[in-house]
């Protein structure tokens, strides 16, 4: 038998096994994932807000940290100007210098704005002002 | 004389008799010779998985292992392979929004046998999770099962 007869002759025993392998079994389970989570009191820490010049919140029993948060109208540590957040309401008329222009159909919302002055240089300022 | 010679020669005769019988019956002749020919499927049968259980505090400083769960057994055909899948590995419950991560065992092959493995899992430190009261459960989670496929 030639090499060519040989590999000819050879190709249904391959067939058959990549049929075999396409045919590979499988079975599955289902089962639940149960989570029980206990809630855990969460404390303003007075030393870390006195230090941030921030509210500070951390987990009471082991003074993780959860979240920090601006004091209205006082700046973060590092940074001048300070830190605000208005909330109006609907029909409220905004303060004018907190928007460049009036829109007519301005519902409710907050508006949180930052502005980091550069003393040697105090017409330098870079603000952020994000509204919602 | 000539008896003599006639009782050698019936003699030799039925020693070659017996001689071809027996050689008749070594030497591969075909008469009564059959083979048993075996198709095995290969089959792996799974028992399964117990319910994950996992007791998470909010803000935790440490990673949270499962406390209990996640066993199961597999019997398969001895030497068949067999690999593990999970429909997600990572996961954010939908009732107290914890993620957590699950993690497959190493597989082997089949021994013909029960064999037991296990599903481990974590849940990552410093999550707040989702809750109103001082403890919640994921009862109420519509991502909570898990699917485990086993391919062979």
């Amino acid at each position: 038998m030639t090499l060519k007869a040989r590999l000819l002759s050879a190709i249904p025993l391959v067939a058959s096994l990549l049929a075999i392998s396409a045919t590979a079994g499988t079975t599955n389970e289902r089962f639940n994932v149960n989570i029980k989570l206990a809630q855990r009191d969460v404390c303003v820490s007075s030393s870390l807000s006195d230090l941030t010049h921030a509210t500070v919140r951390v987990v009471c029993v082991n003074g993780h940290f959860v979240s920090i948060e601006f004091v209205p109208g006082r700046p973060f540590v590092g940074t001048h100007g300070g830190a605000h957040r208005f909330i109006f309401a609907p029909g409220t008329t905004l303060p004018s210098d907190l928007v460049g222009e009036s829109a007519l159909y301005m519902g409710s919302g907050t508006i949180t704005s930052l502005r980091v002055l550069n003393l040697s240089a105090l017409k330098d300022r870079l603000e952020l002002l994000v509204s919602f | 004389m000539k008896k003599l010679a006639l009782a050698t020669a019936l003699g030799v005769s039925a020693l070659v008799s017996a001689f071809s019988a027996q050689a008749a019956t070594a030497g591969g002749s075909p008469a009564g010779d059959f083979n048993v020919n075996i198709n095995l499927t290969s089959v792996c049968q799974l028992v399964k998985p117990t319910d994950i259980n996992f007791d998470y505090a909010s803000f935790q400083t440490s990673a949270q292992a499962p406390t209990s769960g996640g066993v199961f057994g597999l019997t398969c055909t001895k030497n068949l392979v067999y690999t593990f899948a999970l429909d997600a590995l990572t996961t954010i419950d939908n009732a107290v929004d914890l993620s957590y991560t699950l993690s497959l065992p190493t597989a082997v092959k089949g021994t013909g046998a029960a064999q037991s493995y296990t599903i481990g899992g974590s849940i990552s430190a410093g999550q707040a999770g989702n809750c109103a009261t001082t403890t919640c459960t994921n009862s109420a989670a519509t991502n909570k099962t898990r699917t485990l496929t086993v391919t062979y």
